[in-house]
Order: structure tokens, then sequence, then C-alpha cells
């Protein structure tokens, strides 16, 4: 495990593109924590000099580093504290999303035959239908907080995990060393907690990771169309929910958080590829 | 009474909706302290045998249709799943083919060694279970057990990790002892000292096994009697002796033909024209050899011969057999 994790840095170190996307990561890992002691603001106080004479938001500054949304508050606390919520958000809807795929996928993929065939049939099924609908109708009915975001989020997206462990297990299961460690008597159990999830290891850290940015961006689709994270908390998503109407007098209340967005997105997306190549030398497109 | 005693045994593989019979009625025993060698070409049934026995069949792929195999008494065919892992490892060693594939590359030797002893909790302790693992590393010969009991798989050479899969497969002392290819994958000299140990080995434990190959001379050092088997069904069966001096079935004439030998003349190597034909073209009726065979007769095509005893301990299932 400690030669994997240096495996791992070396790799991250050694690509600029790597270094870069764990680096905004971390990034946003710090901005989340330490939200509080960053912001230079409360992310909900309204201030009087946060509006101009006219009503306005007023621009980046002085006083408000990126500027005040359209109630007066400062957008760069809002934003430090708006990942807070979209971090919270990706890492635990996807680590919910990748323990149910990673559960259903070994379960199919293990016992097959007719159990295994429902499991995939259903997996197939979620994964045809339109993943927004589902979250939205989901979030509707459920009356949005927080967890029931990270519950519907996590409800579409361990499809792809299930997918990819399934696979992975049938691979696994096929190799000799399996057979062999059952002619000696070892149970069921024994076979897929001490000989095949070991093996699974780094296909779930490899899209664990890619799923955190699919996550991340569900959530802010969500939160932009209401039925997210609902304000006063501060979500990417929702910042812009709320500014959309100030598109043209005051644009970087929708741009920022949307470059936020597309930057961790896209940062956890080259991050989860770097890892993959990582893990799986014969998948290495660029050296 | 005899150890393993296999009846009119039939394994089937499912294919397209339909049952394929791979085995077709396959009759042997084996007692304890006997070699019992199990020879043929690729694709003639040999591991499915061995596979079926253990119980280890590919679920919802294959599936016994037929016969019995009475190990110790119990018909390992009727036993439950939970019954068979119970003698599986403890009264059964299985030997694979593969010492590079076979141990698992994430786990230490120790820790594969141990798990035997784990899984069937014959060491109280955990120290008590490395000593014996240790100890079983000594009788297969591998040099500075304390330390190989820490390394992985991949930093060990295969004559090693053959002798390791040997040990995993003693360990618990087992009554039979299924080897599949076991050397197959090595090189021939390390090959004569594992067919050297796993033979001094049995003289103490007093096992029986089968061994499964397709090579005669691995045959000829090691076992004492032989079954032949040609396309899931047994052709021949005889002491190791009575084959090399005088086989009777064509096909296993045909294959001691087929085998280099050092003092042959320099005259191309006879091989039996064709292959071995695939389970869905062998046909109900007749000797599925009949298509490669030199001997064959007009009844050989239309009923299966039957297996008939040609001599003591001599038995062969041929309507024209080598005189």
């Amino acid at each position: 495990m400690v030669a994997l994790a240096n495996n791992v840095v070396v790799h991250l170190a050694r690509h600029k593109v790597s270094t870069a996307a764990a680096l905004v990561v971390l990034a946003m890992i710090v901005a989340a924590v330490f939200a509080p002691w960053l912001a230079p603001h409360g992310p909900n106080i309204q201030f009087d000099n946060g509006l101009t004479n006219s009503g306005l938001p007023v621009p980046p500054g002085r006083v408000f580093p990126l500027g005040t949304d359209l109630m007066g508050r400062d957008l760069l606390s809002r934003m430090l504290y708006g990942a807070r919520t979209s971090l919270v958000v990706g890492l635990a809807a996807n680590a919910v999303a990748v323990f149910i795929g990673t559960v259903l996928g070994v379960v199919a993929g293990f016992v097959r035959g007719i159990m295994g065939a429902a499991i995939m049939r259903f997996t197939d099924l979620m994964l045809a239908f339109p993943a927004l609908i589902l979250a939205i109708a989901l979030a509707a009915i459920l009356h949005p907080t927080l967890w029931i975001v990270i519950a519907v989020i996590a409800l579409v997206n361990w499809t792809w995990v299930c997918r990819v462990v399934y696979t992975q297990t049938i691979a696994i299961s096929e190799r000799e060393y399996i057979e062999a460690v059952r002619s000696l008597g070892a149970s069921p159990l024994r076979v897929v907690l001490r000989h095949l999830l070991p093996h699974l290891v780094p296909t779930v850290i490899v899209w664990g990771t890619l799923g955190i940015a699919t996550a991340v961006q569900l959530e802010a689709t969500l939160s932009f169309l209401g039925v997210g994270v609902q304000p006063p908390t501060p979500s990417w998503g929702n910042i812009i929910f709320e500014n959309q109407a100030y598109f043209s007098t005051a644009p970087w209340l929708v741009l920022l958080p949307g470059i936020a967005i597309v930057v961790v997105a896209l940062a956890f997306n080259l991050l989860g590829d770097a890892l993959r190549d990582v893990f799986d030398p014969t998948s290495r497109s660029r050296s | 009474m005899r150890l393993l005693d296999v009846r009119g045994l039939s394994v089937a593989f499912r294919s397209a909706g339909r049952d394929l019979s791979v085995i077709e009625d396959v009759s042997f025993s084996i007692s304890r302290g006997e070699v019992v060698g199990l020879v043929g070409e690729s694709g003639c049934g040999k591991s499915v045998t061995a596979m079926s026995i253990l119980g280890l069949l590919p679920a919802g792929l294959a599936r016994v249709t037929g016969g019995e195999a009475r190990f110790e008494g119990a018909d390992m065919l009727t036993l439950s799943a939970r019954e068979l892992r119970a003698l599986r490892g403890l009264r059964i060693g299985t030997i694979f083919q593969e010492p590079m594939t076979s141990l698992n590359p994430t786990y230490t030797v120790g820790y594969q060694l141990t798990e035997v002893l784990k899984i069937h909790r014959l060491a109280g302790s955990r120290r008590a279970r490395a000593a014996a693992a240790m100890d079983m590393l000594q009788q297969v010969g591998v040099t500075a057990p304390e330390r190989r009991m820490g390394q992985y798989p991949h930093e060990l050479s295969g004559g090693i990790r053959q002798r390791v899969m040997i040990a995993m497969a003693l360990i618990a002392q087992p009554s039979l002892v299924v080897a599949d290819e076991p050397t197959t994958a090595l090189d021939a000299t390390i090959q004569a000292q594992i067919l050297d140990l796993l033979r001094n080995l049995n003289d103490r434990i007093d096992a029986g096994i089968l061994l499964i190959t397709h090579d005669l001379g691995v045959v000829a050092e090691f076992c004492q009697r032989v079954l032949v088997m040609y396309a899931g069904r047994v052709v021949e069966e005889t002491t190791v002796e009575a084959l090399f001096a005088r086989p009777r079935h064509p096909y296993s004439r045909g294959l001691l033909d087929s085998t280099l030998r050092l003092d042959s003349p320099r005259s191309p190597l006879p091989t039996i024209a064709g292959s071995v034909p695939s389970p869905g073209r062998r046909g109900a009726a007749g000797c599925h050899f009949c298509g490669r065979c030199a001997r064959a007769v007009a009844r050989c095509r239309v009923d299966v011969p039957p297996f008939s005893d040609v001599g003591p301990l001599h038995r062969v299932a041929c309507w024209n057999p080598v005189p």
C-alpha cells in the first residue's frame, strides 16, 4: 500500500497535467475545509454597501474581492462556503454510489446466474433512464435537503461503478488463483473478501474519482434548477440560479461559479485518468 | 476399501440452450498409495473429470448428468457445497498446472500456506500455523523457509512456486491428491525434481494420487496405473508396464508412437491424423475415435464399443484392438 501511494505521487509529479489537476483538487479541499478562516465575510451577511445606489450588485473591488450578489452578499465568501457544499455532496454522494455499485457489481459478477442477470438488467435500466429527469423527479417529491440531494445523486451515479466492477469481478474470478483457493475449501465469502476485493481496489479508486466529477456537476445542475441545495446555503449551482437575472449587468456572478464548476469537474476527471494510468499501465495513452 | 471410486461419471456443458456431453460414462478407482495417470490430448475431458469430482465445475455452464464418485464412502457428486468445502483442501489436495497464476499475487507465501490451516481450523494459534507452514516448506525442499514465508509469488522462480503449490496441497495431509498437469509449465530438469518430490512426499503421507497429464514420459516415470481418455470416454485402462509394452487401443498406440525417443531412427515423427472432435461433433453412435482410426471396421461407426477385459488388469474399449 505504501508502494502504491508512492507510485501515485511519483506519477502525479511527473505529468504536468496530472500535477495541475491534483493541485486544483487540493486547493478545493483547502478552500472547503478552511472556508470560515479564508472567507473575508460571512456567507449570508447582507451588506448595506453590498448594493449600489441603484440596487445593483457591486463589481469586484477592495472590500468585496469578487463583488457582491443580488442581495448584497460577498461572492467570494459564498463561493468558498459553496466549495464546502460541492465537496461534501460530491464525496458523500459518490461514496454511497461506489458502495452500492461495488456491492451489486461483485454480487452479480460472482454469483452470476439469474441473480446476476437480474442485477445487471436493472443496472441497464437505470443507465438508460435519463439521469437528470430521475434526479429532478426524486428531488421534487422528496423535498430537497442536503442529504436528499446526496441520496438522489448516489442513486443516479452507482450504475457506472456497478458495470465496471461487474466485468472486473468476472475477469478476476476466472483467474486460476481463485480456482486454486476454492480447491483449498475456502468459502465464497472468504474468496470474495480476501481474494477478489483487494484486486478491485484500483478500479474502485479510479471510478470513484471520476464519479466525483459527475457528482459535483449533477449537484450544480440540480441546485441551478432549484431542486438541489436550497438557499441560503450557498452552492455553486444555486449561486448561478439566484443571480441568473443579472447575467448582463453583473456577469461575474454567473461566470465565476460556472468556471469553478468546470475547473473542479475537469480536475477530478484528469485525476481519475491519471490514477488509471498508474494502476493500469496498459491503458496509458500518453507517456 | 477403495479411496476413490468413480462409476459412470457423465458431464454435460450447456451451450446455446442444449446440453453437450463432454464426459461419458467414466469409471475408475484409486486406492491409498496408488498413483493413477489420466492421459489424453487436450480437450479429452481430463481436467473436467477432475473438476467434477472436486465439485468445482463452473456453475451454470457445466453439470454432472450421471454417475457417482465415492470418496471415502461419500458420493462427492451429491454432497452439499458446504460438505464439499470441508473436504477440499483437507482430505483432497489439488495441484494446478500454472504455478505462475495459481498463487494470488497480492499475498505472501506464508499467508497463502497458512490460509489452508485457517480455513480448516487445523492449527490453533497463528504461531502454530506459521510453524506448520515452515515445516511444510522445508519438506518440499524450499530453502530458507523463514525468508520465503514473507515473500510474494513474483519474487520466486517457477520451480519454487510449484513447490509452494505442492506444500499448499499437502499441508493438511490429504488422502487424495489431484495433480492437474503439475509439471507441464516447468522445464525438464525442474520437472524431474518435482516428480521426485511428489513421490517422496507420498511415500510418507500415503495418499492416492490422480495425475492428469498429456506427457507419457511423466506417466512412465511416476504412475502405477494409467487411464487413457479420448473425447470424453476412457478407452483403455491398464498398468504402466502393459501400456508401454503392449497398448491395445489404437489411440493409445498412436499416442505412444508419436512420443519422441532418443534412440529412435531419424525418421519423421509419426502423428495421429486429425484432432479430437469437439463435444458437439462427436455423434451419439459408435466409437468417437473411428474417424481417425486406421483399424476402424464397419461396426465402429454404429455401436459404442464396450469396456472389456483383454488381460489381467487390462481393459479396453475397442471393436478391433491392436493385437
